[in-house]
């Protein structure tokens, strides 16, 4: 389990604080979708979580313990996947992989196992520098798999990436979750968190305006309403009735020639605009 | 120690894709055609300096000791020609010069004292340098030994151009482990230059045993600098103008190594130092302090590797990690 308690970041030292009393918890085999527009702080935070920005004010706790305390053995059981790739352009993806396989003390996932999930087999033996944009970001997702960590965090793992090639990395996110590890989900895309987080959290100007689970949120905030779609003199008409309101529609159920039925449901960009008075863009 | 190794394999690869490589191996290879093929072996005199020792008064000619031992120091040292008045007459003190050197030595000193010459070589040991070979300690110092210094450094900086040190960061690497990687492979390195530099010119015998601790060790020190020196850079051109102005410090034992009677203490805490003139006893024979070498290297490897230890820690992979 993570614990985030009243975290605080200020870069400069000025009293401006880029992130401000950031507190969740994020359960073993568990997604946090951490989502926020750029510039909220999001992967100020998974720095912090991941030590590679030092931890100021607050307390951030794996398993109970300190992640000032942590040594390095703890990085052989954490994953990460950078927003943007950072690989070697020298070396081809099955050495970059064998690379960093090469630095962790823990049984590791064979590097061709990896590269034939993400779709890069065929292009192992190939120069990272002759890699697309696309192909970069699956290797450092892969990478970030290397070691099967017990927290794994992932910073817009689909970013830039075809649908299809989305999917296919969906999956394996849901994989790493079945089989036990942690994810904090760091994205601006609403789908993604929609579709794998068990949690999801809203991070605008540095502060998490909401936190729940996504069924939660929908409840919270969507529009409790139905809408019916029925035929009437040869036209197709719509007519809203609220959720509460069983009576009438019921009534209006039975009578009318009903053609298609719509709860209305918020959608996390129509919840997050709700909440933060913004949209949830890049 | 698997880590380790299979580090310096990737580290290697990657240093095959690096322009620095091609350009520092094409210039070992410029040097030996130098040395075997644009070099004379001998010119019609050598060139040495002199010291002296109780001169009579009006003799202008080398630098004064202040003692005998001190003239035997500096002829010890780097090859100065020391020259003793005494009441038995004229000692002339070498460490290996030409006869015909000697002999033009011994007639210009025969006018000034009516006395006999005598010569005393130093060392038995020790045997006439063929001028063309005179540089190749000088070459392998401040070239091969150099490849660590300067590789190591440009293997650093390029992980932060492709941002890959953030990787690291999140790695369990630690600071001890990446300084001892990149320290075991630019020192086997840089001591198959130093033998390939050697054995292209000098040839096969030397003592090996000497040379081969030095090139490892002393590869081993500039490299262990060279990671301390790099670590706080971001871009290749600022550390590149200010290495150049530290190696060009570091190059000052030349002027000692070639004029042997001047070697201040300041000169002696060159790390360069000791390993240069090591490295002519280990090629061409001689005496060399063995001691004050050893624990001037090991003074000079100890801080240099807590240092780097330090930097890499605190400026290249990360301050946040404990």
């Amino acid at each position: 389990m993570i614990r985030v308690e009243h975290v605080y970041h200020d870069y400069g030292g000025k009293g401006k604080y880029a992130v401000s009393d950031i507190s969740f918890t994020v359960e073993d085999g568990r997604i946090l979708g951490f989502l926020g527009p750029s510039g909220a702080g999001k992967s100020t935070i998974q720095n912090i979580m991941t030590g590679l920005l030092p931890l100021q004010r607050g307390e951030v706790l794996y398993e109970g313990q300190s992640v000032r305390k942590l040594n390095t053995r703890f990085f052989n059981r954490i994953g990460v996947s950078f927003e943007q790739s950072n690989l070697y352009s020298s070396l081809t993806g099955i050495e970059n992989l064998r690379y960093y396989a090469a630095l962790f003390s823990v049984p590791t996932v064979p590097p061709m196992e990896l590269l034939e999930r993400v779709g890069l087999r065929d292009d192992a033996n190939k120069r990272v520098s002759h890699y697309s944009k696309g192909m970069k970001q699956r290797l450092t997702f892969a990478r970030a798999l290397l070691n099967r960590p017990k927290y794994l965090f992932l910073d817009e793992p689909t970013g830039g990436l075809d649908p299809k090639t989305a999917v296919g990395i969906r999956e394996l996110i849901n994989e790493q979750k079945a089989r036990g590890a942690t994810v904090f989900l760091t994205t601006h895309s609403m789908e993604l968190a929609d579709a794998l987080s068990d949690t999801c959290a809203f991070l605008h100007g540095g502060v998490i305006a909401a936190c729940d689970t996504p069924e939660a949120l929908k409840r919270k905030y969507g529009r409790r309403e139905v809408r019916v779609c029925y035929r009437e003199d040869g036209e197709e008409r719509e007519k809203v009735f609220r959720m509460d309101d069983k009576a009438a529609l019921s009534a209006f159920l039975s009578s009318a020639d009903v053609v298609k039925l719509h709860s209305q449901e918020a959608t996390l960009e129509e919840i997050f605009l709700q909440v933060t008075g913004r949209e949830l863009t890049a | 120690m698997k880590g380790i190794l299979c580090s310096g394999i990737q580290d290697t690869k990657r240093l095959l894709t690096n322009a620095l490589f091609w350009v520092l191996t094409a210039t070992l290879a410029v040097i030996v055609l130098v040395v075997d093929l644009a070099l004379p072996r001998e010119t019609t005199q050598e060139e040495y300096s002199l010291v002296t020792y109780q001169a009579p008064a009006g003799w202008t000619a080398g630098e004064p000791a202040e003692s005998y031992e001190a003239l035997v120091e500096a002829v010890r040292q780097g090859g100065a020609v020391g020259v003793l008045f005494d009441a038995d007459g004229i000692t002339i003190v070498h460490p290996g010069y030409s006869e015909k050197t000697l002999n033009a030595l011994a007639l210009e000193l025969s006018g000034v004292q009516a006395a006999p010459v005598r010569e005393v070589l130093l060392d038995e040991n020790a045997r006439e340098i063929p001028l063309n070979l005179r540089s190749t300690p000088v070459f392998i110092c401040f070239e091969a030994l150099m490849v660590g210094f300067i590789l190591g450094g440009a293997l650093m900086l390029a992980e932060k151009q492709d941002k890959t040190v953030r990787a690291l960061r999140v790695a369990p690497l630690g600071s001890a482990r990446y300084v001892a990687s990149k320290t075991l492979l630019f020192s086997l390195i840089g001591t198959v230059y130093a033998s390939l530099l050697c054995v292209l010119t000098v040839g096969f015998s030397i003592d090996w045993g000497a040379f081969l601790a030095l090139s490892f060790f002393g590869t081993a020190v500039f490299t262990l600098i060279g990671l301390a020196y790099t670590a706080p850079f971001h871009d290749m051109s600022g550390w590149f103008f200010s290495m150049v102005v530290l190696l060009g410090v570091n190059m000052l034992p030349v002027i000692s190594y070639s004029s042997p009677s001047f070697a201040p203490l300041w000169m002696k805490l060159i790390p360069s130092y000791p390993i240069l003139m090591a490295y002519r006893a280990a090629m061409f024979g001689g005496t060399v302090d063995a001691a004050y070498t050893a624990a001037a290297m090991a003074a000079w490897g100890a801080g240099a590797y807590l240092m780097a230890l330090r930097m890499v820690s605190k400026k290249h992979l990360g301050e946040a990690r404990t």
